[in-house]
């Protein structure tokens, strides 16, 4: 049975592919011969005959092998309820969605780019149009199959995992379209109305980004409203993926927007100390910054927004799934920033390094204002990140939450990483420096082994701290209070009754029960199953 | 399933969506404005000469645009080598063979005049894929010589920079 939907419905997905590029090619070619446009092809006989071959050999594979399955499906409930068939709806759903947002993109470009005189090929419109008619065609039947499958049989298990993936990667890339789209767009709105007497042609950045923008509007819109509607949305609450995707697009805004703010700090820093051009910006310095203030508008309001929908998505769970989210959200933050400050603090010691270093070699540097404005740039934007993020001592329910435990040990990994491979560097070069390599006489060593002291310091204070923390962590972690009295089962007919729970100290409160039926092997091995520093006694 | 497009769509939700209409009609509005009030073409100017020549090269006007170039290799500007002389025929194969779908934006960064010759140069913007930028970024220098009582761009004239 598997190897026969394996069958139809990879054949079914092989020639649906062959049919839409036979067709989306076969009418380009026509399209562009009747608009006497410059084809893409030098020879058009040659395409008509490669495309045409291509559609007269998938359609009839696709008619036959569609109709058997749908055939198979109108049987059973098994074969219209089968993981491999919504495999299949699912990758032409996803195909055909991405191909049609592409195409969708270019035509709203080029129709901008002619309204505004940017773009005056009306062929490019006509082909992005008639991709759009087919591909839209084959995903309307397709959403609709999906549809009625859904209706008739239901979704779970697999099925609705592959549901899930289809709908929050396209949710997740229309909202990729929509942020980048939107601070492309500000971006170029602020260079032409800052700069505008120095823009001899607008061009056609504000389409293209305005194109990508709307495209993502529309993907991330109707993907958004789909899975907000009864049943999906009773159905995916708790699920895995859509928690996975929003944290993902979080982390993105969060990460983009720190950088988007450093960037801008950066620049007003370094004009205050007199660096004409910070970064090599070669450009007015207005025009710089249209960079950076599109990417903290843009990123810092979709920060606020994605932590807005967190906080809905949770408030519809219980209590403990909330906070899991909240301190995700709150871990999360606290590294990036972490992030942020520690290469800002490595940085700033790098560059403090060299100049004195270099000074004493009697070659001093010439740069370091523009570095030392970038460096404390990333101390100022991410020191007040992390110290309201990030809480040493928190209460119990925080203190061993996943999240922490994730934050602590991939701070800890970085650390140590950073100062094994900038201690293999110090000593490199202190080897360098006693053996007298062709470089040492000129000091390069030294000015190296400073700057890898640097990384070495910074990670090593990053490090030691979050270990003091683990250690503190596993030190305030309540020990199980011995019971003294454990009630015995009782033989016989009041074997059946179970004792009342008796609370302990431990963390989460101690709990005695009473197993019957079972060896104390079998027990053991059912308890073995318990988190981390849980601890259990029995006794026969 | 029926998808009510604008049903029960929630604040957030509206809130992008009228964030993102009014960006768009804002981008279009500047950019039209722009457009609009650009000054009258000179040629008097190198900056103007410079636009002039970049707006048809950007239309596709290979006849209008040849009229800015100077023909003559013997006004290349000093210091620099002679070039080959570019015919019209090649010009107007090069704008025509050269045209991208979305042409890029291209702003002046700085003009230096001295006595019969200028040098004005262009950063020249496309939409890239970078997710940092948004654009990649190039910059051409383009050098006129006094031609009478205007100027002419006498250097390689880069069209298919420009489209």
């Amino acid at each position: 049975m598997i190897q026969r939907r394996l069958y139809i419905y990879i054949v079914a997905a092989a020639s649906i592919a062959m049919v839409l590029i036979g067709l989306i090619n076969l009418g380009s070619t026509a399209l562009n011969q009747l608009l006497n446009a410059t084809p893409p092809y030098s020879n058009v006989r040659d395409a008509y005959a490669g495309f045409g071959a291509v559609i007269l050999v998938g359609l009839p594979v696709w008619g036959v092998h569609w109709w058997l399955a749908q055939r198979f499906a109108a049987r059973t409930t098994d074969e219209r309820a089968s993981a491999i068939r919504r495999l299949y709806l699912y990758v032409v759903l996803a195909a055909t969605g991405i191909a049609l947002a592409v195409y969708l993109r270019r035509l709203i470009e080029d129709a901008t780019g002619v309204l505004l005189a940017s773009s005056s090929d009306g062929a490019s419109i006509t082909r992005a149009l008639w991709a759009i008619l087919v591909l839209a065609a084959f995903w309307l039947y397709h959403f609709r199959t999906g549809a009625l499958d859904r209706t008739r049989v239901g979704e779970s298990g697999v099925s609705a995992t592959l549901r899930r993936w289809y709908a929050y990667g396209l949710l997740f890339l229309g909202l990729a379209f929509l942020l980048f789209g939107a601070r492309n767009l500000l971006q170029q709105i602020w260079v032409l109305l800052v700069d505008r007497g120095q823009v001899i042609a607008p061009g056609g950045l504000v389409p293209t980004a305005q194109a990508t923008m709307l495209t993502g509007l529309l993907i991330w819109g109707f993907h958004s409203q789909w899975t907000a509607r009864s049943p999906i949305v009773e159905d995916d609450q708790r699920s895995t993926l859509r928690a996975v995707q929003r944290f993902l697009a979080l982390t993105g805004c969060v990460a983009l927007g720190l950088f988007g703010a450093s960037q801008l700090l950066y620049y007003i820093l370094a004009r205050l100390l007199g660096i004409e051009h910070p970064g090599g910006v070669t450009t007015n310095i207005l025009v710089a910054l249209a960079s950076p203030v599109a990417t903290v508008i843009i990123f810092g309001l979709a920060w606020l927004w994605m932590q807005r929908q967190l906080a809905a998505d949770a408030d519809a769970t219980e209590a403990s799934r909330q906070a899991g989210v909240r301190h995700l959200y709150t871990h999360l933050v606290a590294f990036l920033a972490l992030g942020t400050l520690a290469i800002g603090s490595a940085g700033l010691l790098w560059t403090l390094s060299d100049q004195i270093v270099n000074s004493l070699l009697a070659h001093p540097l010439n740069d370091w204002r523009d570095k030392v404005s970038l460096f404390v740039t990333l101390v100022v934007v991410g020191a007040p990140m992390w110290f309201t993020h990030w809480r040493q001592s928190p209460d119990l329910a925080e203190r061993y939450t996943l999240s922490r435990r994730l934050y602590l040990y991939a701070t800890l990994l970085g650390s140590v990483l950073a100062a094994l491979i900038s201690g293999a560097i110090f000593v490199y070069r202190l080897l360098a420096l006693l053996l007298g390599t062709s470089d040492a006489a000129g000091g390069a060593p030294v000015v190296d082994m400073g700057r890898a002291m640097s990384v070495i310091l910074v990670a090593a204070a990053i490090g030691l701290y979050h270990w003091r923390v683990l250690r503190a962590d596993s030190a305030a972690r309540p020990a199980i209070t011995p019971i003294a009295a454990v009630p015995s089962p009782v033989s016989g007919e009041g074997a059946r009754q179970i004792p009342s729970p008796v609370y302990g100290g431990g963390q989460g409160g101690g709990v005695v029960i009473t197993i019957t039926g079972a060896t104390q092997e079998q027990i053991r091995q059912a308890l073995s199953k318990l988190p981390d520093g849980a601890d259990y006694t029995i006794r026969p | 399933m029926r998808v009510r497009p604008l049903g029960n769509i929630d604040r957030s939700s509206w809130l992008v969506l009228v964030g993102a209409a009014i960006l768009a009609v804002v981008g279009m509005g500047t950019t039209f404005v722009v457009r609009t009030t650009w000054p009258a073409a000179d040629t008097v100017t190198p900056t103007g000469v410079v636009a002039t020549y970049v707006r048809a090269i950007q239309r596709g006007d290979a006849a209008q645009a040849w009229l800015y170039l100077a023909h003559d290799a013997t006004q290349t500007p000093p210091g620099e080598p002679p070039r080959s002389v570019l015919s019209q025929a090649d010009f107007r194969n090069q704008v025509q063979s050269s045209r991208q779908p979305t042409s890029p934006r291209v702003r002046i960064l700085s003009v230096s005049q001295s006595g019969d010759t200028a040098t004005v140069t262009l950063e020249v913007s496309r939409a890239s894929g970078d997710p940092l930028t948004g654009a990649t970024t190039q910059q051409v220098a383009l050098s006129l010589v006094r031609v009478g009582v205007g100027w002419q761009i006498a250097s390689d004239p880069f069209p298919w920079q420009f489209q």
